[in-house]
């Protein structure tokens, strides 16, 4: 009888120790699963691996033990979990740029193959975070097929070049540099503008001249040129409008490939005397492209004068 | 459903056929400029017209002897493509300023060629002065 109340009791506690756990682990959110934006996208095998032994801290989709859940652990779990997202996330893949990707991959590797990573401390615990010397060598054989190789890029080429030169001409993120010799091209046209205060003069190179001439402009052939400068307008007393204070200078430079994600043209802007690129990324140009559309019918050059 | 097909398919092919259509008539370019660099622009909304100030190399390099420079007008136009932007149109005039005379202790040749109907500006002496006070433009990458 005694023996039997002291089984009770010792029952009862651990039932609402085991439960107390239970309701812990089941209630708690330890941490959010934000949404995937855009999952890695790499052969299954490699995949597998970064779901099994990285996903828990590196993606938007960690799914806890009921361990990790406890008082106390949680708050560090949750603190790495933040962190390993920070740095690096599976499930937003797509908001890295390739070369971040690409990065990434490599990193990845080296940190696995060091031990560095799945973190030990958490290794040690979750059995089945260990990554297995094939899944290693499996990923290392894809990234045997990502090494790069230098190619020639006449980009690249002329910025080596330039860097020596004692003028150096300011390049746009894409890889167009301000082009001096316009000075030399014929005169495309001059506009004036009534929906803001501004005056251009657009230049046109050879090539562009040339298909001009030969009313082959769409599409322009690749090589050609078209150049705006940009002032602001200043009255004389006369009445008289002249170029005032010098705003920018804008590019189009064909190349049906190379730029083919903004519509075959290159597009470039220096912006104040001291001519400084405008624009962070490549991306950023597709707003230009986008608005020159409304030029379709003459290939994107918006400034050819016709006989009305 | 199939109607909504059917008029996509329409849609797609007559825009096709809008991409296939010929060139706008572009104005030909009857001032031929090679040679010559552009030292400023100037526009008189008064007559409706945009004039190009151009000179020759020594034009460019001052202080220098044979200077020449051209002054050359158009009407100024819509631009077909774009509402809010005026476009040099109909070429008007080539007004041609020599300075070679100088360095004899003659005054500046000058010469008007008019085009599409032009009728000549009254004095020479007027618009030599004139074309003379012209400020150049500021361009990037010019000796300053
Ligand atoms: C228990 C959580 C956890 C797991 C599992 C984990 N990591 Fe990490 N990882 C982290 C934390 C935390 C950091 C940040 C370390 C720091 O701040 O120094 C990190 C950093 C990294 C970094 C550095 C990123 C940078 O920006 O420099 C790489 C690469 C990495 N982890 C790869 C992996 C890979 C690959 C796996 C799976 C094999 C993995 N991790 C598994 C928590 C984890
Ligand atoms: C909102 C629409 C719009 C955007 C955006 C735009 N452009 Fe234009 N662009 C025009 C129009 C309209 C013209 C011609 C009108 C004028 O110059 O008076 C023009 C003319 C030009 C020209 C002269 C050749 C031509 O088409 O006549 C160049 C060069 C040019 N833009 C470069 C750029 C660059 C570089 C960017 C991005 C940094 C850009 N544009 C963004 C509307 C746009």
């Amino acid at each position: 009888m005694k023996t039997s109340r002291f089984l009770k009791i010792a029952l009862l506690t651990t039932g609402a120790l085991t439960m107390a756990v239970a309701a812990i682990s089941f209630t708690t959110q330890v941490v959010e699963n934000p949404p995937i934006t855009g999952e890695i996208n790499a052969p299954e095998e490699v995949k597998q691996l970064f779901r099994h032994a990285c996903y828990d801290c590196h993606s938007n989709n960690t799914q806890l033990a009921w361990y990790d859940k406890l008082p106390v652990v949680a708050g560090l779990v949750r603190k790495d979990v933040e962190t390993a997202r920070q740095h690096l996330n599976f499930s937003e893949w797509d908001r890295l740029t390739p070369a971040q990707q690409q990065s990434a991959l490599w990193e990845a590797y080296n940190m696995i193959n060091s031990g560095t990573m799945p973190l030990p401390s958490y290794a040690a615990l979750h059995g089945n975070a260990k990554v297995t010397r094939e899944e290693l060598s499996g990923l290392r054989n894809y990234l045997n097929t990502k090494r790069v190789k230098v190619v020639p890029d006449s980009v690249k080429t002329a910025q080596t070049r330039q860097q020596w030169e004692k003028d150096q001409l300011p390049v746009s993120v894409n890889g167009i540099r301000h082009m001096p010799e316009f000075r030399q091209w014929q005169v495309m046209s001059t506009t004036s503008r009534f929906d803001n205060t501004t005056m251009r003069v657009m230049f046109a190179n050879p090539v562009a001249m040339q298909a001009i001439k030969e009313k082959k402009i769409n599409p322009w052939p690749d090589g050609a040129v078209i150049v705006k400068v940009v002032w602001e307008k200043s009255i004389d007393a006369n009445g008289n409008i002249h170029p005032g204070k010098f705003l920018n200078i804008q590019y189009m430079v064909r190349d049906a490939k190379r730029y083919q994600d903004t519509d075959g043209w290159g597009y470039a802007k220096f912006e104040t005397p001291a001519l400084k690129p405008y624009g962070s990324t490549p991306m950023t140009f597709r707003e230009c492209s986008s608005c020159h559309r409304a030029a379709s019918k003459t290939g994107g050059i918006f400034d050819l004068s016709t006989l009305n | 459903m199939r109607y909504i097909y059917f008029a996509l398919a329409a849609v797609a092919l007559i825009s096709c056929s809008h991409a296939q259509q010929h060139l706008p008539a572009i104005r030909p370019y009857e001032f031929n400029d090679s040679g010559y660099q552009v030292i400023t622009t100037m526009i008189n909304e008064k007559a409706n017209s945009v004039a190009m100030l151009y000179g020759n190399k020594a034009a460019m390099n001052l202080p220098s002897s044979g200077a020449v420079y051209k002054l050359v007008t158009y009407r100024e136009q819509d631009n077909q493509f774009w509402f809010g932007s005026y476009i040099n149109g109909e070429l008007l005039s080539v007004e041609t300023v020599d300075m070679t005379p100088v360095a004899n202790g003659q005054p500046p040749a000058y010469q008007f060629k008019p085009y599409h109907g032009a009728t000549a500006p009254s004095d020479a002496a007027t618009r030599t002065a004139f074309i003379q006070s012209l400020q150049p433009a500021w361009y990037p990458c010019d000796p300053q």
